[in-house]
């Protein structure tokens, strides 16, 4: 009854509706940037229970370019137990807005998520033709979901190459259960009511070189529960401590190993003078005995394996290994959390800490230590123990402790700690070519791309120099990396190359670049106001250089270079050039930092970039005197 | 502790000896040794992510009573898999005729897991048959259950008791290395072949002889009392035998600037010449076979050509269910053919999407095409045959291999030889001109870069197929003229006119729709620009597709070329201009280098000395060239007391060069990227 119900509310507001998609119908003011315009997108959450919910999703997308066909072209729709799709319709229009076509059954395609992996997520896609740019596609997809910790968020604007015409998203919760909102970036003419939000006319836009990393300001209506039941089990969303007690039911009774486990465990650690040597050992121990393997079947997508599984077979996914870790250090009698996380290079900012929700992808296990807090990533094979890159780094994570959740922040890494030290000696010859020997320091994020290189294999480490070193003419004679793993790590990086022609020769004349081996920072290219924040680097990081040259005998610099030293609020920049017995000695510090500043300051950034990309340019004039 | 490991060391010292002393692989299917179990790399090849344990071929030609000789292909691999990367060795495809039978298909995958191994087999939903054409099929399987650490292994044999044949070889494969690849074949004389061999691989074993042996016939008796009874009577006669192997033959692993690295693999193919009628002889007591008349036996790229004209394209383009409409409207009001030409080939272009995948034949029916309106180059060609002969404009299928599909080599004959099907069109004057539909909107006369690829088979019909060379009307020019006013501080302003044709004028057009021509400015001329801005900006031509070029004018003013020092100018007046990159910093290369389609560069620049400065130093004027003209650059630099020339022609006619000159190849792009940071220094008078 319920569901006919359901039905009756919904079908006749569709089908009641012309909709006119014709092209030459959309704004211009939309079409400015944009690659798609979405004319259309109702979203409908109607919960019935604590447990149970159906959704409706209703859009129509008219596609301008073949970017707009990636993003939206083929749509596809997952589904697994806990979120089923009961029915799909689809149909194209062309730039006239006349129907082309109605979607049949074998235009959905039907594909495994991860084919590779154990895991029962599947997906619909839709293979709906087109091509003929412009022209619209228009689906509805109702899915009814069967466990209901998650809640959607609804973007209407899903990216910013994405215009739209109009949007709706109305929840509906049954009497007695409250959902819990969070409004982000909402335009001012977001038409508003306690369940019902409608957005209009909201403008494409191009994202700007060096705006804070992760931080689009794009609208979304963030819901989750309060009560909510999964899998069976009931749970309490109101707050992190909440959730955790749920997530602590769901991985109870997975914590035991085996004795003889525990019993090699504690034999491994029994000469450890603290709880970091033991920390060390265990986890180089995980390292060096299991593998990633992804596994999710079922609830299996939120609960990890049994650590006895793991120990066992020797493999697992994040959840797996994680908690296997956690099991191993609890069995040593180091205190260890199972932490769940939003990991990304980007995604730092993608948790919300006073929003309590389940929005996470990856787990990583925290062992606090006095002082000295242990942040683990378990699924690495040669991580430093206690590192985490940039896939989880400065974030909020939840820790799952005894009597419910807790949220904390991972580590932060900054421009002191993001490092490059090199010393450079070049030794020049009269007809321009060169020997060069250098020899780099890289530590913290900064080694995020040596350490993985220094694990590949010598092939595949020139292969990548050959590529990424931006000079012409050169032979690599020496190229090795030698990684030092410490709290903070870091490889250190030893070079040798044989340059046939550094140095341009015109006449009496050598020109040869004062940046060889430093990184160069682009300009970019502005050709309208600016809109967004700055933010210098999305790290932060220090990179200081000495490059000394040996000149050719008879050679003198010609061009006079005056030292720069530039303090901003941005970073530091320093350069001196010295010429002194037949020596060019060449002193380069960039200091860049993460802070977050507002788009006034454009101007400033950009006055700071130019000083330093001059230098960058800027060729160091030797003549030979006779 | 100590002691099991070294039990388990000489375990598999014990195992170790797979392939015996003789040269012979002693394997069963589905005996996997404990060695293949516990292997977690190549050791040759660390990074590998999978490695082929063995890959064995054997060809036989028997005679069997009632149905003559009878060739039998078998083929028996197997793979172990390290990472993912490798998954997809599980694919196997076998290609065939559809009158040859595929007997004792078997394939497996070992999944090892604490100590337990579980063997997963195919069942009929991993089998799948495409057929390419009426009689050449391709039948793939997919092998399920493939993760990190498991082995595959297959195991098929085609028979074909009607067409004799030897397929070719490969005994290597791109990025997997092969720890053990064998073939053996026995051919009996009657059929005569040419064998070649090529590739990097070392044969560790290559043995051919020949032998006599004997096939048993039965004969109806000649009369006597017991007749219309059977006799058996043995029939001597010779074979062929060749036995080859290679042993751990390294993966090939592509390099830049090789389109087909496919065409570099180590292979042995067999080109069949002739087959002889043979006849029963008296041999002294017994009997052998004697060749007599022979029939040339002609398996050529024009005969495959033929095939699939005949057996597929000729429905396609003569079909008259689907383009009726489409083509009245499109040519309404059109009389010539160029006009006829343009507006279908606009009409396909802009209405259908080209699918990045290749083959020669239809993928779909044309049927299926105008309504999905998504399909292969060849698809779309084959349209446009169709709409172009019911618009009375004549036109024929050029069959090709793209760059990416190789060379077609004349003794390597295959369906996938071939790999798209283009369109020779008559114009209204006489020659006809080539094009790609799925090109659009590349100007017609303009082929995609992967058309280029030496000659295409013109079949105007079944009697009529002849070799056209694939090249281009239109050439591709990219020309910057400028002349800018030096000021004393560094500063420059001045006229910049920039035109580009051919692949240039489609990609700037492209760029220019993203965004705007303001934009495509910035991006071509970055390093001028940033520190300068660009103003009056007229463009031509950057709307209309059917033009060969595109032109952009403006004023540009910049202090990023010049640095003032003392009394020195130091000027740089190439700024981001012309080759700034040398496409070739390996130190080595393996494989030959093809460097695209035609192009040249032009650029002529003058700067506008500052009064109270005189140039004191200017780039020496130098021609360089590489392989008789194929590359050539031409630097010339000039200085008047009022201003500096630089004019600047680099030019590259037909790029293939053979790896053994890359030494050279490096230097020369490493002097021209030389060149064009030369700088000119002024200085105060």
């Amino acid at each position: 009854m319920k569901s006919l119900l359901f039905l009756s509310i919904f079908i006749p507001f569709f089908s009641n509706s012309q909709p006119n998609y014709a092209f030459s119908n959309i704004s211009k003011s939309l079409l400015e940037n944009a690659d798609a315009v979405v004319r259309n997108y109702d979203f409908t959450f109607y919960v019935e229970n604590i447990g149970e919910a159906k959704s409706v999703e209703h859009r129509a997308v008219t596609l301008l370019n073949e970017r707009a066909f990636q993003q939206f072209g083929e749509p596809y729709f997952y589904y697994y137990p806990f979120e089923k799709i009961e029915n799909i319709e689809a149909s194209v229009f062309d730039a006239a807005g006349t129907l082309v076509r109605n979607l049949k059954k074998k235009d959905i395609e039907d594909f495994k998520v991860a084919q590779y992996f154990v895991n029962d997520v599947r997906y619909k896609i839709l293979k709906l033709p087109g091509r003929n740019f412009p022209y619209t596609i228009e689906y509805t997809v109702s899915k009814k979901h069967i466990g209901l910790m998650f809640y959607p968020n609804f973007e209407p604007q899903e990216s910013p190459s994405v215009a739209v015409e109009h949007a709706s998203f109305e929840l509906k919760m049954p009497p007695g259960l409250a959902a819990r909102i969070r409004e982000i970036n909402l335009p001012t003419a977001c038409k508003k009511s306690e369940s019902r939000w409608e957005f209009e006319n909201i403008k494409a836009f191009r994202p700007e070189p060096f705006m804070p990393v992760g931080d689009l300001p794009l609208p979304k209506v963030l819901v989750a529960p309060t009560d909510f039941e999964f899998a069976g089990v009931r749970g309490d969303m109101r707050s992190w401590n909440g959730y955790g007690k749920f997530l602590e039911k769901l991985n109870q009774n997975r914590q035991e190993l085996p004795p003889e486990t525990i019993e090699k465990l504690k034999k491994l650690v029994a000469d450890c003078p603290d709880d970091a040597c033991k920390i060390q050992r265990i986890y180089e121990n995980l390292q060096a005995t299991t593998r990633y393997f992804f596994v999710g079947l079922g609830i299996g997508g939120w609960q990890p394996a049994p650590a006895s599984e793991v120990d066992e077979f020797k493999y697992g996914d994040c959840k797996g290994l994680s908690n296997y870790m956690v099991s191993m250090l609890r069995a040593v009698e180091v205190e260890a959390f199972y932490a769940i996380i939003q990991a990304g290079e980007t995604a730092a900012a993608a948790q919300f800490p006073d929003f309590p929700n389940p929005h996470f992808n990856h787990i990583i296990v925290c062992a606090p230590v006095k002082n000295d807090t242990f942040w683990l990533e378990c699924t690495s094979q040669s991580e430093s123990c206690g590192f985490l890159g940039t896939f989880t780094d400065n974030r909020p994570a939840l820790l799952i402790c005894p009597g419910g959740g807790k949220l904390l922040h991972t580590p932060k890494y900054d421009e002191t700690q993001n490092t490059v030290f090199r010393e450079t000696e070049i030794s020049l010859a009269p007809d321009g070519s060169a020997t060069l020997k250098s020899k780099g320091i890289f530590q913290g994020i900064s080694q995020n791309v040596v350490s993985e290189l220094a694990e590949l294999s010598p092939e595949f480490q020139q292969k990548y120099f050959y590529k990424i070193l931006n000079v012409n003419d050169f032979e690599i004679k020496t190229l090795s990396f030698k990684r030092i793993k410490k709290r903070l790590p870091s490889v250190e990086q030893n070079l040798e190359l044989a340059l046939p022609r550094l140095a341009t020769v015109s006449g009496k004349r050598l020109f040869l670049p004062v940046n060889l081996l430093s990184e160069k920072l682009e300009i970019p290219v502005v050709d309208t106001v600016r809109r967004f924040s700055i933010q210098p680097d999305s790290r932060g990081l220090t990179e200081n250089d000495v490059v000394k040259i040996s000149v050719p005998a008879g050679f003198q610099l010609e061009n006079q270079l005056e030292p720069t030293a530039v303090d901003s609020d941005f970073g530091q920049f320093e350069i001196s050039v010295k010429f002194e017995n037949g020596q060019v000695e060449i002193h380069r510090k960039l200091i860049l930092n993460s802070k977050i500043f507002p788009k006034e300051r454009f101007a400033d950034w950009l006055s700071f970039l130019k000083i330093v990309s001059k230098w960058d340019k800027t060729k160091l004039v030797l003549v030979k005197k006779t | 502790m100590k002691n099991s490991s070294c039990l388990v060391a000489a375990f598999l010292l014990f195992c170790l000896p797979v392939f015996s002393q003789k040269k012979e692989l002693k394997t069963k299917f589905g005996k996997i040794s404990d060695e293949e179990i516990a292997m977690q790399s190549y050791q040759n090849d660390p990074a590998a992510p999978a490695v082929v344990l063995f890959d064995k071929g054997e060809v036989t030609h028997d005679f069997v009573d009632n149905l003559g000789f009878v060739f039998k292909f078998e083929r028996h691999a197997r793979i172990k898999i390290f990472k993912k990367e490798a998954y997809d060795m599980a694919n196997v495809v076998i290609a065939h005729f559809s009158w040859q039978k595929i007997n004792d298909l078997k394939a497996v995958c070992y999944q090892f897991e604490g100590g337990k191994t579980t063997e997963i087999k195919i069942s009929n939903d991993n089998i799948f048959t495409d057929k390419l054409t009426k009689s050449r099929w391709l039948k793939k399987i997919t092998i399920p259950g493939v993760r990190e650490g498991c082995i595959i292994e297959f195991k098929y044999t085609i028979v074909d008791d009607d067409i004799i044949d030897i397929p070719n070889w490969i005994f290597q494969k791109i990025g997997v290395p092969t720890i053990w690849s064998e073939f053996e074949a026995a051919v009996p004389t009657f059929i005569q072949f040419q064998k070649m061999s090529q590739g990097e691989g070392q044969f560790s074993l290559a043995e051919e002889d020949s032998k006599r042996q004997n096939l048993s016939i039965s004969m109806a008796s000649r009369g006597g009392p017991s007749a219309g009874g059977v006799q058996y009577v043995k029939v001597n006669y010779e074979v062929k035998t060749m036995h080859f192997i290679q042993e751990n033959v390294p993966a090939l692993k592509p390099e830049s600037f090789v389109p087909a690295p496919k065409d570099f693999l180590a292979q042995i193919n067999f080109d069949i010449r002739a087959v002889y009628r043979t006849e029963i002889v008296p041999d002294g007591d017994t009997y052998r076979l004697s060749n007599t008349t022979f029939k040339t036996y002609n398996n050529s790229w024009e005969k495959l050509g033929k095939e699939l004209l005949e057996d597929v394209y000729e429905d396609a383009m003569k079909s008259g269910k689907y383009s009726k409409d489409a083509v009245a409207n499109c040519i309404a009001g059109k009389t010539t053919n160029a006009e006829k030409v343009a507006a279908i080939y606009e009409n396909i272009g802009q209405n259908f999407q080209s699918k990045n995948l290749d083959f020669p034949w239809l993928s779909q029916s044309l049927e299926t095409l105008s309504k999905d309106r998504k399909g292969t180059a060849t698809d779309l060609n084959l349209l446009f045959i169709n709409m172009l002969r019911k618009a009375d404009v004549n036109a024929w299928p050029v069959l090709l291999s793209t760059r990416e599909n190789g060379k077609l080599h004349p003794t390597r004959v295959s369906v996938e030889g071939f790999s798209r099907v283009i369109v020779a069109v008559q114009m209204d004057d006489a020659a006809p001109i080539l094009v790609d539909v799925s090109a659009f909107p590349n100007p017609i006369g303009l082929l995609p870069k992967e058309d280029l690829n030496g000659e295409g088979l013109l079949l105007k019909s079944e009697e009529l197929v002849e070799w056209i060379p694939l090249q281009n009307k239109i050439s591709s020019r990219t020309a910057v003229l400028a002349t800018f006013n030096l000021n004393p501080e560094g500063g420059m302003n001045g006229n910049v006119s920039y035109s580009e044709s051919g692949f240039g004028a489609v990609s700037s057009r492209s760029k220019m729709k993203e965004k705007d021509a303001q934009s495509l400015v910035q991006e071509t001329f970055k390093d001028w620009l940033a520190d300068g801005k660009c103003t009056d900006l007229k463009t031509e031509n950057l709307e209309n597709w059917q033009m060969p070029n595109v032109k952009i004018d403006f004023n540009l003013e910049t202090t990023a070329a010049a640095t003032v020092s003392g009394s020195k100018i130091y000027l740089s007046p190439m700024l981001g201009l012309g080759l700034h990159d040398n496409p070739f910093k390996e130190p080595t290369r393996h494989f030959n280098i093809d460097l695209g389609a035609p192009h040249e560069e032009t650029y002529i620049l003058n700067f506008v000395i500052p009064v109270g400065f005189r140039a004191e130093e200017i780039p020496k004027s130098a021609k360089m060239s590489f392989g008789e003209n194929m590359l050539s650059l031409d630097y010339f630099a000039e200085a008047t007391p009022e201003k500096v020339k630089i004019t600047v022609r680099n030019k590259m006619k037909n790029g293939y060069v053979i790896f053994s000159e890359y030494e050279d190849l490096k230097l020369f792009f490493a002097g021209i990227t030389a060149k064009m940071e030369e700088q000119i220094v002024l200085t105060k008078i």
